[in-house]
């Protein structure tokens, strides 16, 4: 099965080739997945290209978050491999690509200023990403000396999505999100919205696992769950 | 190389396996009886420990394999990390019990040994000392087990402790022999010495075959129980998932009526 | 380089705020100091022969304090996902974070050690023993303990466990740790030999620490 941008990220892809001569494509293939004896997914080959992305849909453990962390580089695939072209020397997808998972990374005893220059400095240093731009981006300017504690669930996730505006879809072109509208309210929505169609413009790619529709434009969907193997009464030592 | 994976294939173990076992346990059996005749009836009694010596032919042997086990273990934790081979996380974690009751045979019988020679059951010796920090090593390394339920994530954090516990064993030896001398400039006595008669020698060899046999079929057995208790373990998560699916589905069809 | 400064920044900044526990390793100390003669009898010269060892089964004690959230913490938030995200490799993550945790826990025991050292009647001598020897080999015991804390990182109720991995590979460093003590007040060996041991087991424990704790927190997914 092959998944591209969908028809609208075609046509931004053209526009694109003018000023980005290589766009980036993410390559998955024959990607199998096991965790605790259960077969997530098996055979599951797609590429994605800058400037478009895939929404991954499916039921509840079909492995849409293990799918996001094999992609991220975090959870070792059972088979298969994932690539990004152009490959560059020194640099693997996990230094490529920012993953937001549904966790909030948050300490309570820090302000988000302070959370966020302590991202940038230990993760994102050098990528062109700045405090200020990512507090810009998601409206958090005001909460800036805010300890984490204080936050409710909705600014949580804000602080948490700001990372992705840390550093620049020329450095980390893959953005993985798992469930990122979670505890959003709808102006936050649009904000990240925006934040996604401005790196897509810039020729990143995103893919996100999500429950409800999206709404962003250029996303073709993927149901996992198309994807799942039911294993009958086969046996192996796990 | 094939031939390695082709008997690190479970299904072939258990069936090799199976096949040996009874051989295996048997042969233990009558080496012990031999070596147990030779220790009780041919070797003469010590001229300074007089029929003591004869807890030798339990304690040296026992020692011997508490170290041996713990050797498996950090090859199958080698086999574990890098080849990522489950027939490997199945050898080590059967391993750890079976070396820790060696571990544990080796002091009691030591201490029963020392109460005759020392007059008192336990002295801080630096073989019985190693040997029991290497008892809590073994003890630590089941914990983990125990600790953690998903077998194959147990089976890789295992492995580490046992490698850097492996790292650490001559350290802890080294460190104890060294504390030792510096508390008890003069060593009491000997537990085994170079210097063996050969009466009873041959019965501390036999009875050493004899009990290395043994373990080896308490490993296969242990060996096995584990990958049946995994079997069971992948076919109840399959089954509850299947039941979980088919109530899922008939849920579907009464909504949509 | 300065993503790890940051890290090991962070993480003081951490246990130095309110629900940090900077202090707990230290007072945990003093407890420990304090309980002894309550339990021996206030007999300054027993208290002075054992004093070394007082000392250093409070400081192998109190290391473990803080370690069973080294890793937790930041594995349960998803910190640990971000930070292999980052080009600083996981082992230069673990150094960070047992530096930190050092300069926490450690670093205080050995400057208290002398301090301490009044309440149990030691001589100048061997005060200045035991904070020496503290400074040099409480990093090996967090780096025993850094490999425990790793593997428990995924798993709740891993405080008991750590203590169980930890303490028995602890033993040397605890032996010569003394032994040096010891060594200073009087004895027949020269104290810069248990020293050096101590100072041998305290390279030897950051390799093994460090990379045991990697290889660790590389299979917590």
């Amino acid at each position: 099965m092959r998944v591209s941008g969908g028809e609208g990220c075609c046509l931004r892809q053209s526009r694109m080739i003018s000023t980005l001569p290589d766009p980036y494509i993410l390559t998955a293939r024959d990607l199998a997945c096991r965790r605790n004896e259960r077969s997530l997914f098996a055979g599951l080959s797609f590429a994605v290209s800058g400037g478009g992305g895939l929404a991954l849909t499916g039921p509840n453990g079909v492995g849409k978050t293990s799918l996001l962390r094999v992609l991220a580089g975090l959870l070792r695939a059972e088979a298969g491999t994932v690539s990004l072209a152009p490959a560059l020397p020194d640099l693997d997808l996990p230094q490529r690509s920012v993953f937001v998972s549904s966790r909030d990374p948050l300490k309570g005893a820090l302000t988000v200023h302070e959370l966020l220059a302590g991202w940038q400095a230990m993760v994102f240093e050098g990528e062109g990403g700045s405090v200020e731009g990512a507090l810009q981006a998601f409206d958090l300017a005001a909460l800036a000396g805010v300890p984490c504690a204080y936050l409710s669930s909705g600014q949580r996730r804000r602080v948490s999505l700001a990372r992705l505006k840390l550093s620049t879809s020329v450095h980390r072109p893959v953005w993985l999100l798992d469930e990122p509208t979670n505890a959003l309210d709808a102006a936050a929505r649009s904000r990240l919205a925006a934040v996604v169609g401005d790196h897509l413009a810039a020729g990143g790619m995103v893919v996100a696992a999500t429950h409800d529709p999206l709404g962003w434009p250029d996303l073709a969907a993927l149901d996992l769950g198309a994807h799942v193997v039911h294993r009958q009464a086969e046996v192996a030592l796990a | 190389m094939t031939m390695i994976n082709q008997l690190a294939n479970p299904t072939r173990f258990m069936a090799l396996s199976g096949r040996l076992l009874p051989w295996i346990a048997g042969l233990g059996a009558v080496g012990l009886v031999i070596g147990f005749y030779g220790a009780w009836f041919s070797a003469p009694a010590d001229y300074q420990q007089g029929e003591t010596i004869r807890i030798m032919y339990v304690h040296v042997p026992a020692a011997w394999l508490a170290m041996a086990f713990y050797t498996v273990m950090t090859i199958s934790a080698v086999g574990a990390l890098v080849w990522r081979h489950p027939l490997a996380e199945v050898a080590q974690k059967a391993a750890a019990p079976i070396g820790a009751c060696f571990a544990l045979v080796c002091l009691i019988t030591g201490a029963l040994w020392g109460r005759p020679m020392w007059g008192t059951y336990w002295v801080w010796d630096a073989r019985l000392t190693s040997m029991l920090v290497l008892l809590l090593i073994y003890l630590a390394i089941i914990a983990l087990w125990r600790t953690i339920d998903e077998p194959t994530q147990a089976g890789r954090a295992v492995s580490i402790l046992t490698l850097v516990g492996s790292v650490n064993i001559p350290i802890i030896k080294f460190s104890v022999d060294w504390w030792n001398t510096l508390h008890q400039p003069a060593s009491v006595f000997r537990m085994d010495g170079p210097t063996i008669h050969p009466s009873m020698l041959w019965p501390l060899l036999i009875c050493a075959i004899g009990f290395s046999l043994l373990a080896v079929a308490l490993h296969l057995v242990a060996m096995r129980t584990e990958i049946m208790r995994r079997r069971i373990r992948t076919l109840t998560i399959l089954a509850a998932d299947r039941a979980d699916r088919t109530a899922g589905m008939a849920g579907y069809g009464s909504a949509a009526e | 380089m300065s993503g790890f400064l940051a890290l090991v920044r962070r993480d003081l900044a951490l246990s130095l705020r309110i629900g940090g526990g900077a202090s707990f390793a230290l007072v945990f100390f003093l407890m420990i100091v304090t309980l002894t003669p309550f339990a021996i009898g206030p007999d300054l010269n027993l208290l002075a022969r054992i004093a070394p060892a007082i000392l250093w089964i409070g400081a192998v004690l109190a290391t473990l304090i803080g370690l069973d959230r080294l890793f937790q913490a930041d594995a349960e938030d998803g910190t640990l996902d971000l930070l292999k995200a980052g080009r600083l490799p996981l082992e230069g993550i673990v150094l960070a974070k047992c530096l930190a945790h050092w300069l926490t826990t450690g670093l205080p025991l050995a400057l208290a050690a002398p301090l301490f050292g009044l309440l149990l009647a030691m001589e100048p001598a061997g005060m200045a023993a035991a904070a020496l020897s503290l400074l040099v080999g409480t990093p090996a015991l967090t780096f025993i303990g850094a490999v425990g804390a790793a593997l428990t990182a995924g798993i709740r109720r891993g405080g008991v466990l750590i203590a169980i991995m930890a303490l028995p590979l602890m033993i040397p460093v605890l032996i010569f740790g003394v032994a040096a003590c010891n060594a200073a007040v009087g004895g027949t060996i020269p104290f810069a030999t248990p020293l050096a041991i101590l100072g041998a087991l305290t390279l030897i424990f950051a390799v093994i620490g460090v990379i045991g704790a990697a290889a660790g927190l590389r299979q917590v997914d």
